[in-house]
């Protein structure tokens, strides 16, 4: 399902908070099926990209277009999965996985799909549990599953493992990228974890420090299942570490 | 069938002792600082130098107490018809209190305009003591309305700022999660934050309930009927009966921490997903 088709297309996007420069004339695209990484030093605007790519947020100028359209969250065409914990407490894992189902008020087989997706991200059995008795791994599970139940056609992830401890985020590592080649759904990822981009991008985007412009756009042609410990995957990983300490200016 | 209903016997009164162990210190404290406040009192009602308080040490109420249950007061009215009656009319107070709280209390959280300005009406009102509007009561109500108006108006002011700030309080987040999902701005608010502020909605009714509980003996002052355990404590003052105002209010003050134990009960147990994780 690879295919030469532009998915999201950004074109000179910039954005100003206030007198704050924050994106800087930043365009990409991404093409249909891709994993794309967007990696780039702390506080720089990823966040906000992302956002304005989710139309949650709006560019101050430049143009963004997902299946050649702006991105209307009203057009359900969004998967978003937070940074910060986003599971509705009062919900069970279930009640979880349906609400965008719910939200949409589609009138397809909900208890079917969200079946599906609960076995997807391997959580079947646990559909009765709420997220206070479930662990952090297990949240993040239910986010993708809940972002993943709508049948969005671009998923957005939002540093979502960066309040993981390193074992379960290796776990979730290997996890999503087995639900993206089952999916094969436009993925844009944001991190800051150069390793998380190698691992898991078809396609890293480097982003300069504050204000965000894109430095490098690297292709990651690794085979697969790819190797952390690999000399081709090391080599990838200096590679863009290398880009950013430029940014960063020092040591990383 | 036997052995397992015995079975449960013993787990429940190995509970029981376990209960009793972990509460031991806490119990003996308590029985020990009863009984210090016991015998103060009775050491008070010996020495004090008009009659009043001497036949109303701790002995004597807690027989005038008996026969209260049992035989009823001067009418024949018993402690539970009065308790009974006082608590019919607080619930109907406080359910008035509900109805018009929590809907006002989500507006006000939702629409900053609608708070800033009912505020300028609402705010001195809170101040304004339930007693001082026994005149304007007693002028303008009758009847039944006299005590719900009252009660109301204890049990509103927590009930509605209590909801408020739930609703205020609503994670970002979690509406930035429906917007991602094309929430409209009806559902955001029917189902993330209203469902997320409900534990503090349910908090400020238990906290209306004891106030509305707490301004009984105000709305009996003004309500005319002989019943009600408000009515007893006044009927006992004007009858220079000191032990029966004792008792009853003592009635009004175990009732109304049975009512916040029970309604404490049920909310932890409706609000379960609130708990953080336990080892």
């Amino acid at each position: 399902m690879i295919s030469d088709d532009v998915k999201v297309s950004l074109k000179n996007v910039s954005k100003v908070f206030g007198g704050l420069n924050v994106l800087d004339n930043i365009s990409f695209d991404a093409f249909e099926g891709r994993f794309v990484c967007i990696v780039g030093p702390s506080g720089c605007g990823k966040t906000t990209l992302l956002k304005i790519i989710a139309g949650l947020e709006f560019p101050s100028s430049g143009s963004v277009l997902v299946d050649g359209q702006p991105p209307k969250p009203e057009n359900y065409n969004i998967g978003f999965v937070f940074q910060e914990e986003s599971l509705f407490p009062w919900r069970n894992v279930y009640g979880n996985i349906k609400f965008g189902l719910e939200i949409q008020e589609k009138s397809e087989d909900i208890d079917n799909i969200v079946e599906k997706m609960t076995k997807l991200v391997g959580l079947s059995g646990f559909e009765k549990y709420y997220p206070y008795q479930i662990s952090g791994g297990m949240r993040k599970r239910v986010a993708i599953a809940r972002a993943l139940a709508v049948n969005p056609s671009i998923l957005l992830m939002d540093e979502p493992f960066g309040d993981l401890d390193a074992q379960t985020r290796w776990i979730m590592h290997t996890e999503l990228k087995s639900i993206h080649e089952k999916l094969r759904k436009t993925t844009i990822f944001v991190t800051h974890n150069v390793e998380e981009a190698v691992y898991l991008a078809d396609e890293v985007i480097v982003l300069t420090k504050r204000p965000a412009r894109v430095k490098e756009t690297v292709s990651i042609e690794l085979q697969e299942p790819r190797n952390k410990l690999s000399k081709e995957f090391a080599r990838y990983r200096e590679l863009i570490i290398g880009f950013l300490k430029d940014e960063v200016g020092i040591a990383l | 069938m036997i052995v397992m209903v015995s079975g449960n016997e013993a787990l429940y009164s190995n509970r029981f002792k376990k209960w009793l162990k972990a509460k031991q210190k806490v119990l003996l404290l308590g029985t020990l600082f009863l009984s210090i406040f016991l015998l103060i009192w009775q050491i008070i009602a010996m020495y004090y130098p008009t009659k009043f308080l001497r036949d109303a040490a701790p002995i004597q109420v807690a027989s005038r107490l008996i026969e209260l249950m049992i035989h009823g007061d001067w009418e024949g009215i018993t402690l539970v018809d009065h308790t009974v009656a006082s608590f019919v009319r607080v619930l109907a107070g406080f359910l008035v209190a509900c109805i018009s709280a929590v809907p006002l209390g989500i507006l006000m959280g939702l629409r900053e305009e609608i708070y800033g300005g009912a505020k300028f009406i609402i705010e001195p009102i809170r101040f304004i003591p339930p007693i001082a509007w026994i005149p304007l009561v007693m002028l303008l109500l009758l009847g039944f309305s006299r005590y719900v108006f009252l009660i109301w108006l204890g049990a509103f002011f927590p009930i509605l700022v209590n909801t408020m700030a739930g609703i205020r309080r609503t994670n970002p987040t979690l509406i930035e999660v429906a917007t991602t999902f094309g929430a409209k701005k009806r559902q955001i608010v029917s189902k993330i934050v209203i469902p997320s502020a409900l534990p503090e909605i349910f908090a400020g009714m238990r906290i209306g309930l004891g106030v509305g509980w707490m301004c009984i003996v105000a709305a009996e002052m003004v309500g005319g009927e002989l019943t009600g355990i408000g009515k007893l404590i006044l009927k006992g003052g004007t009858l220079l009966q000191v032990d029966v105002v004792i008792a009853g209010m003592i009635v009004i003050g175990l009732v109304g921490l049975m009512m916040d134990w029970l309604i404490l009960v049920l909310e932890k147990r409706i609000f379960k997903w609130r708990r953080e994780i336990r080892v």
